[in-house]
């Protein structure tokens, strides 16, 4: 069954820009994968390891949102009059970020980290799958800087995150130092 | 109960039935920063975790302009 027209546009951002990442990481070594630019940076394998945990997370909060909404009795499919999701609003200044008990774990093997970020989108695809079949924007979780987010700007925000860490990954790369196999 | 964090990888135990929100500011984490996922869900900071569960702290995606975490 197709995806309701907004539904299909979030899942093709979410798939380019996954696709991207993947492209760049797919034919690193361990030690490049490994190579940090400086002490406090990351490396291209705890840039993977963050986006899977975190792209977990929200299939997490979509599983949780979407429950709430079938036992409090709202009506279940997608409104047809939803022709465009909510764009997410602009990042307020200020520090972003997590505390460190929550950064990722280094010197994971690549090819499991990369593994995992695979199987880990697969299970995405339920979570949109489910998306299409509600509507999004009674649904609402509080995010640390934007304040409450709908289900639908959640999925944009793991969008918009990859294509942060993506532009990261190219940095790294691209870095003086990083090993050349 | 057990807490998972990571950097490094290890577990705290925490006694007793808490709310999420008391175990983090124990752990002096803010709680808009992370989600708190126990077995298969997503718990929030005014739910009880109970003494022989296990929670494991995820980042909140920041998006914006700052890139990471």
């Amino acid at each position: 069954m197709p995806l309701p027209k907004p539904v299909e546009a979030l899942w093709t951002e979410l798939e380019a820009v996954r696709a991207e990442i993947l492209a760049e990481a797919d034919s690193l070594s361990q030690a490049q994968a490994d190579w940090r630019p400086s002490e406090k940076d990351w490396s291209v394998g705890e840039v993977v390891h963050h986006l899977t945990i975190a792209e977990i997370a929200t299939g997490k909060l979509t599983t949780k949102l979407s429950r709430e909404a079938e036992a409090s009795g709202r009506p279940a499919g997608f409104p047809a009059d939803l022709t465009a999701f909510a764009p997410m609003p602009p990042a307020p200044p200020g520090p972003a970020d997590a505390p460190a008990v929550v950064w990722p774990e280094y010197g994971r093997p690549i090819a499991e980290l990369l593994a995992t970020m695979r199987a880990t989108r697969e299970r995405s695809r339920q979570s949109i799958d489910k998306l299409a079949t509600l509507d999004p924007r009674p649904l609402t979780f509080k995010h640390f800087r934007f304040g409450d987010l709908d289900l639908s700007q959640w999925w944009q925000l793991q969008a918009h995150h990859d294509g942060l860490h993506l532009a990261q990954i190219r940095e790294i790369k691209r870095a003086p130092g990083f090993p050349r196999a | 109960m057990k807490v998972i964090l990571r950097n490094p990888r290890r577990e705290v135990d925490v006694a007793g039935n808490r709310r999420v929100k008391d175990i983090l500011r124990e752990l002096d984490i803010i709680p808009e920063t992370v989600l708190v996922i126990c077995g298969d869900d997503l718990v929030t900071a005014d739910q009880v975790v109970r003494e022989g569960d296990t929670i494991e702290l995820r980042p909140v995606m920041s998006g914006g302009s700052e890139r990471a975490p």
